[in-house]
């Protein structure tokens, strides 16, 4: 059978109940929809359980109106405007007085003050005080100090090419580079030459000093009567 | 299909709507029972359309919160058909998800034949016959067709009103409305020898 378009209008009919003309595309729908309002709209109420029941005939009480939902209350929003132009005269001064402090452009004392304070929080200002001797950079700011106590380098660092020890580690210990501290320059302080202990002719084994008492008994003895020696 | 006899008749109102509605609320069981009998039938229709598991105790939990809330219900009465309708939709999306969940049983008499009640058999057969047959018609259009096209015919609901139990526009509604009707005839057309 051929499918004719439905019009929206006769959809509406149909559904409103409305007798639809004979022949109409519509007609066993019609039929069907005047079925099922028959079987299933027209159908008994069906007997109630036993709480409906109770209900139904005023043996249990409904339950009391939940009121009105009360509507949340906000406190009421403070204006604004006041803040903005002290928020807006405090950041144009902020950024007035950064730029002027990194050009250096500041009054001589307020310049240092500044760049002394900004040091401490690690921004360096042109025109501070404070420039840490021997520190081997020549004072330039932005290179301040060096860390004194560096914390031990991770396995991720490249290691240096310090030739390592023939030896055991563990008869030797070995005092981690990284550990070190390096002393800034500090003043030269004439040192004895360290001696080269000889292998003995007889053992060729090498005398090892067995206490700091001893190194210095042997400098004294072996080394100081020929330094003397004209 | 036969002529249509309707079996049941919504009741009169024993004063206008809103004077049952207050009585009612007032816990009057006259009142109560007769807003019970004019809808329950529908609903459980509804119910029964859509495959409820148990459209009988369905349709009393549908109404348990129907009472439990009409105190805080406020208008006319193609209104609370429409509330009703609302709860029983809920409800009966609640039921499915419990079907969904619960081991399938099988009846062993037939689908319809033992929910209908009546004092005449041959009658009682027919209209088993005719309910059957509206139900593997509808069961052949899309969920949201079927759900359109039986609170307009079995909930008696306006466009807005099925708009408004269904939570869609009322155009979504007319549009599934009409593809409702155009699948039916379809259907109808195929069955038809």
């Amino acid at each position: 059978m051929k499918h004719l378009l439905l019009r929206r209008r006769d959809t509406e009919a149909v559904m409103d109940g409305s007798p639809v003309a004979e022949g109409s595309p519509l007609d066993g729908v019609d039929a069907f929809l005047t079925g099922m309002r028959s079987e299933f709209a027209a159908m008994p109420a069906p007997a109630p359980r036993p709480t409906l029941a109770a209900t139904l005939d005023g043996r249990r009480e409904l339950r009391p109106a939940s009121g009105p939902v009360p509507k949340p209350t906000f406190p009421e929003r403070k204006p604004r405007v006041g803040l903005r132009p002290v928020v807006a005269v405090f950041a144009t001064g902020a950024v007035l007085f950064g730029g002027l402090a990194t050009a250096g452009a500041l009054p001589a004392p307020v310049q240092r003050t500044t760049a002394d304070l900004g040091s401490h929080v690690g921004i360096h200002l042109p025109g501070g005080t404070a420039v840490h001797a021997g520190s081997g950079n020549g004072g330039a700011p932005g290179r301040g100090h060096r860390d004194p106590h560096p914390r031990p380098t991770t396995g991720s660092t490249p290691r240096t090419s310090a030739p390592r020890p023939t030896t055991s580690p563990s008869t030797v210990p070995i005092t981690p580079r990284s550990t070190v501290a390096v002393p800034p320059n500090l003043p030269t302080v004439p040192t004895l030459p360290v001696p080269i202990p000889r292998p003995s002719l007889t053992t060729g084994v090498i005398p090892a000093p067995s206490s700091p008492l001893q190194l210095k008994d042997r400098l004294r003895s072996e080394l100081l009567p020929k330094q003397l020696t004209p | 299909m036969g002529t249509p006899q309707p079996r049941a008749k919504t009741p009169a109102p024993l004063d206008g709507f809103p004077e049952v509605l207050a009585q009612a609320r007032d816990g009057s069981p006259p009142a109560c029972q007769w807003l019970y009998e004019s809808v329950a039938g529908r609903v459980a229709g509804y119910l029964r359309l859509h495959g409820a598991h148990e459209p009988d105790d369905l349709t009393s939990e549908v109404f348990l919160r129907v009472f439990d809330h009409l105190r805080d219900f406020e208008g006319e009465e193609a209104g609370f058909r429409s509330w009703v309708f609302t709860i029983a939709h809920r409800l009966l999306i609640d039921d499915h998800r419990r079907q969904s969940r619960r081991p399938k049983t099988v009846e062993l008499s037939g689908p319809m034949t033992d929910r209908v009640s009546g004092g005449n058999a041959e009658a009682d057969a027919m209209h088993a016959i005719e309910q059957n047959h509206i139900s593997e018609v509808l069961a052949d259009l899309a969920p949201e067709q079927r759900e359109v096209l039986t609170l307009r015919v079995v909930g008696d609901l306006t466009v807005e009103q099925v708009a408004e139990v269904l939570g869609k526009s009322r155009g979504a509604v007319k549009s599934l409305q009409h593809r409702g009707i155009a699948a039916l005839r379809r259907r109808l057309e195929e069955a038809t020898p």
